[in-house]
């Protein structure tokens, strides 16, 4: 309208975005922390759970082939052995390689919590200096408006401001350097996310073969087995019981692969937070952006993760018929 | 002889008139949400929040008082002045320091509010009267309303914030002791 | 002829895991990516019983749930949900949606074949 002017001494200094990057990140990090160490540790029982499979899957065709040997057909289901361990081992293999990397990304998502304590410090170091320059600007404009135009105080008053104000705009320039770092971070971290999941993806690709081509092996030799001996029967029995066991562990990779996917997504979330900060509502982007990543969950341990509530173990349950 | 902070020379703290007389300024500041101004000229200065000592036998808007300079103030929670409940102190709230009169003295009291905003000019010609009813704030507080960023705003008439009986109790509460009135 | 299941996930994993389990028991397997695969496959080829996920990239689950139920020649498909999602609401949705059963990962190959064999429809 008119007639109207504003004497508003914030309006040179940069505004601190970064407080709601910083704020968001805080915030999220620890939940961030939470759902990797889930999906770590579900990784990790899962590929150690397979390993004790696999061994004992081998053993027991050890000890089946040893009560088929006086049989026909024993070197071919020797020869067929064989192959399957090696089968076996490069699936174990495959599976580590998963597992180290899946770390690799876990320990560069860790590596942000520096930069954000960091930055949770200097913004809040700036927001108080513009406080209190704010205070400083206006209590000048009190100054001059009951002395005139010209008065002592309002000099020494206005040589503070400055002096504040220079103050400002470097620990401002400080957060933008170190907001570019954080983003040169997180952009790294989806990168690296990307690439990791199109291995993984090849070396499940490999490791389903590699057990395909030894169950279908098995498969055979498992009739020819059970037609022989009794002790033959129990064994193939238990490496059935073996199979189905290593089925269930083998799902961990989408489960972890779930959990990790939502992570990173809610990384990419963060960043678009910071680039549209600067308004009044900062405090409710950020509740508005932790409402949102939970709604993204798909497993109940990361509802539990976000919460707080500790997590359970997670057991393979029954089907619920409708 | 009273120890109530005076000003050293007297000055024209009055509210602005509301004669048209050119622009005038005004301090905005927050209280519990909404936007309100003061005449720049009944203001001496703005504080960052610090805690008012207690003094026994206070009525419920004060408080309590604080040392400006060795000086005692009392500091009126402005919220509870307005019959609204206390609100809670945050990083932005303050003390902003008026002058008004009592008696033949200035009498200098703080107003705890929660955020100060801005120096603005108002020209008078934007003034409207306070509404008729619904108003939440006593009417005798309100020197009017005006619209600016299409935000209301209310203009405070300080003069009438303290009536004169509870100035003295104010003033009692500064200097426990001194004299009823003041010479 | 062998009865055929359609397998709905985006992860390999699953549905290898699936597939092996299933033609272990002798049904043929066809498999899909994602909701909009899935109903490609049931356009093409004569399906007996449905298994999907739920959280899928470019239509969910419950999404393709419903429109296999809308069309008129898949009204009867027996349709298993295999999912992360183990919550009340979630299975609700699915069972007003039309899912005849709803497996929780991770999931014992067993349970979805018992599951499998309950529901699949005895008719050629």
């Amino acid at each position: 309208m008119d007639g109207e002017r504003e004497t508003d001494a914030t309006d040179e200094l940069p505004r601190p975005a970064a407080a709601v990057l910083a704020t968001a990140c805080a915030q999220a990090l620890p939940i961030w922390a939470k759902q990797i160490e889930t999906a770590r540790h579900q990784a990790q029982d899962a590929v150690v759970s397979l390993m004790q499979r696999f061994e004992n899957i081998i053993s027991r065709l050890d000890t089946a082939l040893g009560a088929a040997r006086s049989q026909t057909g024993a070197s071919t289901v020797a020869q067929d052995t064989a192959q399957g361990q090696q089968l076996l081992a490069q699936v174990i293999d495959a599976l580590r390689d998963i597992r180290s990397s899946r770390d690799a990304l876990a320990r560069e998502i860790r590596g942000l919590a520096a930069y954000a304590d960091e930055l949770g410090k200097m913004s809040s170091d700036v927001e108080s200096i513009a406080f209190k320059t704010n205070m400083l600007a206006l209590n000048a404009a009190i100054e001059a408006a009951h002395a005139g135009d010209v008065g002592r105080g309002f000099a020494v008053v206005a040589k503070e401001v400055r002096e504040l104000s220079a103050a400002a705009r470097d620990t401002g320039k400080s957060i933008s350097h170190k907001v570019g770092l954080i983003s040169a971070a997180l952009t790294q971290i989806v990168t690296t996310n990307e690439r990791v999941s199109a291995r993984d993806q090849a070396a499940v690709t490999e490791s389903e073969q590699h057990i395909h081509t030894v169950l279908e092996r098995f498969r055979q030799r498992t009739q020819l087995l059970t037609d022989i001996a009794e002790r033959s029967n129990a064994e193939s029995e238990a490496i059935k019981g073996d199979v189905a066991d290593a089925l269930v562990q083998l799902q961990f990779q989408d489960r972890t692969g779930q959990i990790l996917q939502q992570v990173v997504a809610s990384i990419a979330q963060a960043q678009q937070l910071g680039t549209g900060a600067g308004q009044d509502d900062d405090a409710q982007r950020v509740a508005e952006y932790l409402h949102r990543m939970q709604q993204t969950y798909t497993t109940d341990e990361q509802r539990q993760n976000h919460t707080g509530v500790a997590s359970g173990e997670l057991a393979p349950q029954g089907a619920t018929f409708f | 002889m009273s120890e109530v902070h005076t000003a050293a020379a007297p000055r024209d703290s009055a509210a602005p008139a509301a004669t048209t007389r050119g622009p005038q300024q005004y301090l905005t500041f927050v209280l519990g949400g909404e936007v309100f101004a003061i005449g720049i000229l009944a203001i001496r200065e703005i504080l960052e929040y610090a805690i008012p000592t207690q003094v026994p036998m206070m009525p419920p808007y004060l408080a309590g008082v604080i040392n400006l300079r060795g000086a005692v103030v009392p500091v009126v929670d402005l919220a509870i002045r307005f019959g609204r409940p206390a609100g809670t102190v945050g990083k932005r709230t303050c003390i902003v320091i008026i002058e008004v009169a009592g008696g033949e003295e200035l009498q200098q009291i703080g107003l705890l509010v929660d955020a100060v905003n801005a120096v603005i000019e108002v020209d008078a010609a934007q003034i409207e009267p306070p509404p008729a009813f619904g108003a939440r704030v006593r009417a005798d507080f309100i020197h009017g309303m005006a619209t600016v960023d299409s935000r209301f705003i209310i203009l405070l008439d300080v003069r009438n914030l303290l009536a004169a009986a509870e100035l003295e109790q104010v003033a009692e509460t500064a200097a426990p002791g001194a004299p009823a009135t003041h010479a | 002829m062998a009865k055929r299941i359609l397998i709905v996930d985006d992860s390999e994993s699953v549905r290898m895991i699936a597939r092996i389990a299933l033609r272990e028991q002798g049904y043929e397997v066809l498999e899909a990516a994602n909701g909009v695969e899935a109903l490609q496959k049931l356009a093409g080829e004569r399906v007996h019983l449905v298994v999907s996920d739920v959280n899928m990239p470019q239509m969910d689950g419950i999404t393709l749930l419903k429109q296999i139920k809308a069309s008129p020649k898949h009204k009867f498909m027996p349709i298993i949900m295999l999912t992360t999602e183990a919550g009340q609401g979630k299975k609700d949705e699915g069972r007003a949606a039309g899912a005849r059963a709803w497996i929780t990962k991770p999931f014992q190959p067993g349970v979805l074949v018992d599951a499998v064999t309950k529901l699949m429809p005895a008719a050629a």
